[in-house]
Formats: structure tokens, C-alpha cells, sequence
């Protein structure tokens, strides 16, 4: 079965969330930092063992607070990546009270989490530091500048989609 | 008679001085003076040496910064150039503009002969036969009901894009549009926009205009259908269009899916070709 989805990106600002979707779609890393204005709409396919994905990806403007971004953006997702910065505490200190705003949002709708910029950390034991510090686990270290784990995102979210989606 | 008194002692040292080194005097006069150019040249070459890196260096940060320091006062005395010598300009610019727009007619020129090339390639199609029976019984001649129908506003894309998700359901189009989920997202992130900026109720987004092209939104429920017109799109034309379009929701019931697949996807773009692919060129 192939099947479109609609998935948002979303974080607060700079955490990288633009340049996940390029790595993603364009198999590139925009050296220049550019502030998303507003939306972005990409896509691209997801090929899972039985079913292929179109995910229709909306990369909205990172706003610092989940209730700044504009809700009519987020209606009808599947299902979303909440990306994080490893290297800035300020973007993971009210995760889960930020999921939790989400998920009164997006009743139905499936959840990765990425930590990205794990490029950025210079050893294991500092990576492990920060991600102790980090009160939900998230489900990858990405980096967008060498494509670490950046598929796995998208991947593991259309897996979740389609698993609730054939479930109901 | 006075005889002639004998010139003095120094007077006659004076003339024979003159005598033995006149010449001399003259070569050292000449010396002295090549001695004093050379002196100037040698100091001025030193000079430039000297000054030559900074020169350089200030040149470099000139150019650098050219913008900043004089582009307001280049701008402005364009302005004053413009103002107080407009004949002198238009006779400078005439000839690039004279070009660029000879250019853009020669493309709408081959476009429009291209267009009257195609339907004379097919004298008895539906369209072309349509044109003939009108131009007998109006009695304008073929010929300028063809330029006419070639003027005529068309349809280029159709989408039909789910409201909440901006997903496209189906999708009809002249062009072979390479990213149609992209457009639908994005006219959909555009429409929702416009619409809670302004915090209106009950408003919606009708129209969207870009260059040649114009953007016919009609909102239903849980859908709605996105038509991206090129042409002069006047009154008639988007009545005509709207009727249509309702026409095909009465025909063919759109209902909320429970997900878009291709098959679905590709159910709604036949319907939507069918029933809309006769719709350009006068042919309603």
C-alpha cells in the first residue's frame, strides 16, 4: 500500500530542524544558517518492508514555546519529530511539559524524538552526561552535518504511523 | 687727442677668462641642470616605493567599502542624473530595454503561433469545427475567432487538497507538475494564514494571484479545490469555472477519507482529467 502522511518537524528555534529535513530530502547540509519564516512544505518517500510512505513534511518556524506555534499549521498530522539541541539545556529543560502541550494538540498523532548536533559533543562520556540530563530519552543522537541517524527519524516514524494506522 | 686708456689688470684677466673657458661654463650649466633631474627622478621613484603598500592597501579598502561610503551619494546623484537629464538616459537605455522587450514579444508571439499552428494541424477537431460553425453564424471570419480562443484563459493545474492535512486527494495537470504534495501544502499553509490573520469567521481565501497565473480556491468541508489559471481570467470565465466545478462534486461525491493512497489518489485525478480536460480552449 502506498499512503501519504502528513508529519511536522517541529522544536524550538535553531535546534536544526530545516537542515534535518535537507539531509533527509536533499542528502545535503546547508552550511549557512537561514531562519525558517513561517512554512516549509518537502516530501519524500519512505519505503518500509510491506507499505511505502509519502511523507508530507511541514518544517514550521521553531518557536521556544509549543503555544506560539500557530495550531492550524499542526492539524491533520500523523505524526511529528520533536528535535532537541544537545548542545544548548535551554531546548530540552521543558520537554516534557512541551510533549505534553503536544499531545494535547495532536490527540492521534505519533512522536520521535531526536537529539541533534551530536556531531557538536566531543566524547561519549559528555554525550552521556547530557543525555542523563535530558528527562525523556530521546529515540536518536542525530546530526544533520554528517547524517548521523537522520534517516532513522523519518523511519521510525513512518513505521509508527503505519503500525497505528493498519492497528485501527 | 687723448689716446686710448689701457683697459685694467682685471678687465683683461675677465676676457681672456671668457676666451679659454666659455665653453666649459656652458658644459657645467648643462651638467648641473641634467644633475638636478636625475636628483628629482631619484627621489620620486623612492617615493613611490615608499608610499606604494599603503596606496595598495587603501585601494583594497576603498573597494571593499565602496558601497558604504559612496553608495548614498552615488544614488543620489543618479537620481539628480536621472531627474535633470531624462532624454540622455532613455537614449542610453533604450537600446537593452528595446531588447528585452522585443524578446519577451517574440516568445508570446511564438507561443500564441504555436497554439494557432496546433489547432490548424487538426482542422476537423471537436474545437476547431465548433469555431467554424460560430464563425458562420456570426459571421466574425475563423481567423479571429482562432486568435481569440488562443487568447482565452486556461486551466493549468486542478487540485482537489484534503482541509485539514493539505494533502492532494487528486490532481489534474497540463504541465506534468513534478511536486504536487509540496503545492498543496503549501497553498493549504498559505489559505489557513490568511485566514486566522486576519481573525475573520466565516472568511475564506478565494483568490491568489502570481504573475500571469491565478489561484481559484473553492472551499467545501473537508476539502477544497485549487485552480491555477493562466490568462486574462475575467468574470465569465471564473463563473464558468466555479459551475464546474460544482457540477463535478455533485457528480462524483467527495467524501473525508480515512487516508489518501495512491489508488484513491489516482481514482479522483482520472475523474478530475475526464471531466475537466475539455474545459479549456472554448470548448465548455
Amino acid at each position: 500500500m502506498e499512503i501519504s502522511k502528513k508529519v511536522a518537524i517541529l522544536g524550538s528555534h535553531a535546534v536544526g530542524k530545516t537542515s534535518l529535513i535537507s539531509r533527509f530530502v536533499e542528502q545535503k547540509f546547508p552550511e549557512k544558517y537561514l531562519t525558517t519564516i513561517g512554512l516549509k512544505v518537502d516530501k519524500k518517500t519512505v519505503k518500509l518492508d510491506k507499505d511505502v510512505v509519502d511523507l508530507v513534511i511541514w518544517d514550521i518556524a521553531g518557536q521556544d514555546e509549543i503555544a506560539s506555534i500557530p495550531h492550524y499549521y499542526l492539524n491533520g498530522c500523523s505524526g511529528y519529530i520533536f528535535v532537541v539541541d544537545l548542545t544548548r539545556p535551554s531546548t530540552y529543560e521543558n520537554i516534557q511539559s512541551q510533549l505534553l502541550m503536544l499531545r494535547g494538540i495532536l490527540r492521534d498523532a505519533e512522536v520521535v524524538i531526536a537529539a541533534n548536533k551530536v556531531d557538536l559533543i566531543e566524547s561519549e562520556e559528555e554525550q552521556q552526561e547530557i543525555l542523563h540530563n535530558i528527562s525523556i530519552t530521546p529515540d536518536f543522537c542525530t546530526s544533520a552535518k554528517t547524517g548521523e541517524h537522520v534517516d532513522d527519524i523519518f523511519h521510525k516514524l513512518a513505521e509508527k504511523m503505519i503500525s497505528v494506522h493498519e492497528s485501527r | 687727442m687723448l689716446a686710448n686708456p689701457t683697459p685694467a689688470p682685471h678687465q683683461l684677466l675677465e676676457e681672456l677668462r671668457q676666451l679659454l673657458l666659455a665653453e666649459d661654463r656652458e658644459k657645467r650649466s648643462e651638467l648641473w641642470q641634467r644633475l638636478e633631474e636625475l636628483e628629482a627622478e631619484v627621489k620620486k621613484d623612492e617615493f613611490q616605493e615608499k608610499l606604494e603598500p599603503y596606496l595598495e592597501e587603501q585601494l583594497s579598502l576603498l573597494q571593499k567599502n565602496f558601497p558604504e561610503l559612496f553608495g548614498k551619494h552615488l544614488g543620489t546623484a543618479i537620481k539628480v542624473q536621472i531627474r535633470e537629464s531624462q532624454s540622455e538616459i532613455i537614449d542610453a537605455l533604450y537600446p537593452i530595454i528595446g531588447k528585452l522587450i522585443g524578446k519577451y514579444l517574440r516568445a508570446e508571439i511564438e507561443r500564441i503561433s504555436q497554439q494557432i499552428d496546433q489547432r490548424l494541424q487538426d482542422p476537423f477537431s471537436f474545437s476547431s469545427l465548433k469555431l467554424r460553425v460560430k464563425a458562420l453564424f456570426t459571421g466574425v471570419s475563423y481567423q479571429e475567432l482562432l486568435l481569440e480562443s488562443t487568447a482565452q484563459p486556461k486551466i493549468e493545474e486542478l487540485f482537489v487538497i484534503e482541509a485539514e492535512t493539505g494533502l492532494p486527494m487528486g490532481h489534474f495537470s497540463l504541465n506534468n507538475l513534478s511536486h504536487p504534495d509540496m503545492v498543496a501544502g503549501m497553498l493549504t499553509g498559505i489559505k489557513h494564514f490568511v485566514e486566522h490573520a486576519f481573525e475573520k469567521t466565516n472568511e475564506e481565501l478565494n483568490t491568489l494571484e502570481y504573475e500571469k497565473y491565478k489561484i481559484l480556491l473553492h472551499t467545501f468541508e473537508n476539502f477544497y479545490i485549487a485552480a491555477v489559471v493562466e490568462g486574462n481570467l475575467n468574470a465569465k470565465f471564473e463563473q464558468e469555472l466555479r459551475d464546474t466545478i460544482f457540477e463535478f462534486c455533485q457528480k462524483h461525491p467527495i467524501e473525508k477519507q480515512k487516508a489518501i493512497t495512491q489508488i484513491t489518489k489516482e481514482e479522483l485525478s482520472q475523474q478530475l482529467q475526464h471531466h475537466f480536460e475539455g474545459f479549456n480552449y472554448g470548448d465548455k
